[in-house]
């Protein structure tokens, strides 16, 4: 069962949206103030995959979501009104580090791109028009590293746990002893 | 009449005499005459005396004392004419002594008038003085020696009459009235003497007469060659010390006859060299015809110009001497005279104004031109800055456009799989258009996605031409610039003129790359449209020696050869009001020399033209 928040067509109620998700599905957030481009990928994206695609018009809804809900992936716009994309990375890159970002643009501004890559750790920049080939590719290969990270944060996790009860164990022990 | 003439001649002499007396020549001349005279007298008193001695011997036998008393002898009985010959060898001696006319004069009348009294003296102290002839040698003497002397002519007539009157004055009354002794003399003797007196007369005045006309013909042809000579000296001066160049030529050979030293300075040919030289050598093979024609013209007396420029060979020197020249015959001498003034620095400065003059003209039409350009480049700008803003307006819907084309087509080709399928077969068996539907889709999505491909490819290339990174430069592949500028000039070129590439190995060129794709952008669409109909274009590329050349080869109608030097003038367009600027090729040559690099042109009227750019490799 697939519910996917279209913000869009949900105008009162986003804050609220809920997503029920499968497990092993890839939630995907696309941000473009432009409609049509966020029509466009959805369009693309749940037609030839299976991920989870969420799209927001709004930048600072799109961020209110990813504080909320874990997000593998986030497609952006550059240029938008009262938030830029980059910032916007920025501010999702501190809840949800493990997240992939990728900024498609328009604007063919090198000097930008390469500020947004460094500042915000971006994964991939496009350019506008796309190929939707490029893209499935770009994001395939961001999930992936995605899932590598969350799934390398489980093992620390899991190492870290075991870690702990060693460490229980050792007290239980020297209490045994002393 | 040619005596009256020649009388009145004299006449007009010795009136001229009296106002030429003040001449330090003539005095002088005639104080030589005066000597002459004195010399002529002595000796004739001499003669006369010696004659009478011996005619006395001859006639009468023996020596008749002129003035002596019978009885004497000795020394005495000749002692008058001792007296008379010293009197004659005293005039002699005293014609050496040079005094002034008038001393002279004096002194001699004086000396006679003392000889005189002398031998009057000598006849009283002899007591003798008897019967005849005793005074008539003196007189004679005295009369033959004034006479003999060319005072001026109314003088010596007027001492010749007083000495005739004092004469008959003696004979008239005797020498008894004078307290002298009675004198009878002899008719005949009276007869010599008045002759004597008139032909020593005549001859003064003759010889006065002839000396001072001769002296006067003498001043007159004195006066006649000193004008001349001054004016000659005056004309000299002019000639030589002219700064125009003044010479004579031979008319039948040409040959210079006469040059002056400003001629000589201002062909740097000495004048011994040009008396061997003909006019025509002289002048420069460019005029020489045109020259010899006027000259010629004035000879036969055909209108010509009076005065006219022509180029002079210097010696020694490649620049020719530029004159001024006025030449005419003179006379029937044979011989034509003419002259030229240096105008080379007046024909220097000439050039050099007009050079200025131009340099001035330039100057204003390159900051014109200036003005233009800038004017050019900030449109360019404008333009730059227009097309990457619509580019990236278009580039949202675009991509939303080339997406949705692109997902419609997989979605069609999910549609087309199913169709396979045999649980579908009863569906499209039901909708017997439904299959043909779907094709339809799937052809119409196939031509939506090469339509957005095209209008990709175009705003990428618009975007890359229109780059806002002028501020330096940078590397780039100059083939992706030409390719890119291709692009932007699709739809003029399709269907009408064939592109060939014929780029070689280039590395990236260091350039301003949206203002190189502007020199291609020029280039391309002036070879369009030299196009007329159908046509190629060549673009060829390579490295030579270093730097890389890019050809533009169309096959045009050609630039004519008059109008290719002028094809980068800023303004100059073949193409037409409203067609061209007249701007663009004058950009482009900036631009190509902003980047330290050359363009080229080749073309023949026809065949078309070919733009060779060179540019270096790396900037610095």
């Amino acid at each position: 069962l697939t519910f996917s928040a279209r913000r869009d067509t949900l105008a009162s109620d986003t804050k609220q949206e809920f997503r029920m998700t499968d497990a092993n599905k890839h939630v995907i957030l696309i941000v473009d103030d432009e409609e049509m481009v966020t029509t466009s990928l959805r369009s693309f994206l749940e037609l030839e995959t299976d991920y989870e695609v969420v799209t927001f018009t709004a930048p600072r809804e799109a961020l209110a979501y990813a504080q909320k809900q874990s997000v593998d992936l986030i497609v952006s716009d550059y240029l938008m009104p009262d938030l830029d994309g980059i910032s916007l990375l920025a501010e999702i890159k501190k809840v949800q580090p493990q997240a992939t970002r990728v900024l498609l643009t328009g604007y063919a501004d090198k000097e930008n791109a390469i500020k947004a890559i460094n500042d915000v750790g971006l994964y991939q920049y496009i350019e506008k028009p796309w190929e939707n080939a490029d893209l499935k590719l770009i994001i395939q290969n961001g999930l992936e590293r995605s899932d590598l990270l969350r799934r390398l944060t489980e093992k620390v996790q899991e190492v870290e746990k075991a870690h702990g009860e060693l460490m229980n164990i050792q007290t239980d022990l020297l209490k045994v002893f002393i | 009449m040619t005596n009256r003439h020649s009388s009145r001649e004299l006449w007009a002499d010795f009136k001229a005499s009296l106002r030429s007396e003040s001449d330090p020549e003539f005095k002088e001349e005639i104080s030589l005459l005066n000597a002459a005279g004195m010399r002529l007298a002595g000796s004739v008193t001499i003669g006369a005396v010696l004659f009478m001695m011996a005619a006395n011997f001859v006639f009468f036998g023996r020596h008749f004392d002129v003035a002596g008393a019978p009885g004497q002898t000795g020394v005495m009985m000749v002692f008058d004419e001792v007296i008379y010959v010293l009197l004659g060898l005293s005039v002699i001696a005293l014609s050496h002594v040079r005094w002034g006319r008038r001393h002279g004069r004096l002194i001699v009348a004086l000396m006679l008038m003392a000889f005189v009294v002398l031998i009057y003296a000598n006849f009283l102290a002899k007591g003798v003085l008897k019967d005849r002839g005793d005074a008539t040698p003196i007189t004679f003497m005295m009369l033959v020696g004034i006479g003999a002397m060319p005072f001026r002519p109314a003088h010596a007539l007027a001492l010749g009459a007083g000495a005739v009157t004092l004469r008959a004055i003696i004979l008239r009354f005797g020498p008894g009235w004078l307290g002298l002794p009675p004198y009878v003399s002899e008719p005949q003797m009276e007869a010599y003497l008045v002759m004597l007196v008139v032909v020593a007369t005549g001859i003064s005045t003759l010889i006065y007469a002839g000396r001072f006309r001769h002296f006067q013909n003498h001043a007159r042809e004195r006066d006649l060659r000193e004008r001349i000579g001054a004016s000659e000296r005056k004309y000299r001066a002019l000639f030589e010390h002219s700064s125009d160049g003044i010479f004579v030529i031979d008319r039948s050979t040409g040959l210079f006859t006469t040059v002056n030293p400003a001629l000589e300075e201002m062909l740097a040919i000495p004048a011994a060299d040009l008396y061997t030289m003909a006019f025509h050598e002289v002048i420069h093979p460019d005029d020489r015809e045109r020259v010899i024609g006027y000259y010629q013209a004035r000879i036969r007396g055909d209108p010509a110009p009076m005065r006219y420029d022509l180029k002079l060979l210097r010696r020694g020197s490649d620049q020719p001497v530029i004159g001024e020249l006025t030449i005419h015959r003179t006379g029937d001498e044979g011989v034509s005279m003419g002259a030229v003034r240096d105008i080379t620095e007046h024909v220097e400065a000439d050039v050099k104004l007009q050079a200025y003059a131009h340099e001035l003209e330039s100057k204003n039409r390159e900051i014109r031109d200036a003005q233009s350009q800038l004017v050019q480049s900030e449109k360019m700008a404008s333009l730059g800055n227009l097309v990457a803003g619509v580019a990236h307006e278009i580039n949202t819907p675009l991509g939303s456009i080339h997406a949705n084309a692109d997902t419609s087509r997989r979605a069609l080709e999910l549609l087309a799989a199913a169709a396979g399928d045999p649980a579908s077969q009863e569906v499209y068996k039901r909708h017997p258009k439904l299959r043909r539907a779907v094709d339809i889709l799937h052809e119409s999505n196939a031509t939506t996605l090469t339509a957005t491909h095209r209008i990709v490819e175009i705003v990428r290339s618009l975007r890359s031409f229109a780059r806002l990174d002028e501020a330096e430069f940078k590397k780039v592949d100059i083939h992706e610039g030409i390719e890119g500028t291709l692009t932007i000039l699709h739809h003029e070129l399709k269907n009408r003129i064939e592109v060939k590439r014929e780029f070689g190995d280039l590395p990236e060129i260091e350039c301003y790359p949206n203002q190189m794709n502007q020199v291609f952008l020029n280039l391309l669409v002036n070879a369009a449209q030299a196009i007329g109909d159908r046509g190629t274009i060549t673009v060829r590329t390579r490295l030579e020696e270093g730097r890389a050349v890019l050809e533009f080869t169309d096959t045009g109608r050609g630039i004519p050869a008059d109008k290719l030097p002028r094809i980068f003038d800023p303004g100059f367009t073949t193409k037409g009001v409203g067609v061209g600027t007249g701007l663009g090729l004058s950009i482009s040559y900036r631009i190509i020399q902003d980047h330290g690099g050359t363009i080229a042109v080749d073309s023949s009227p026809g065949r078309g033209t070919t733009f060779t750019i060179r540019l270096p490799v790396t900037q610095g």
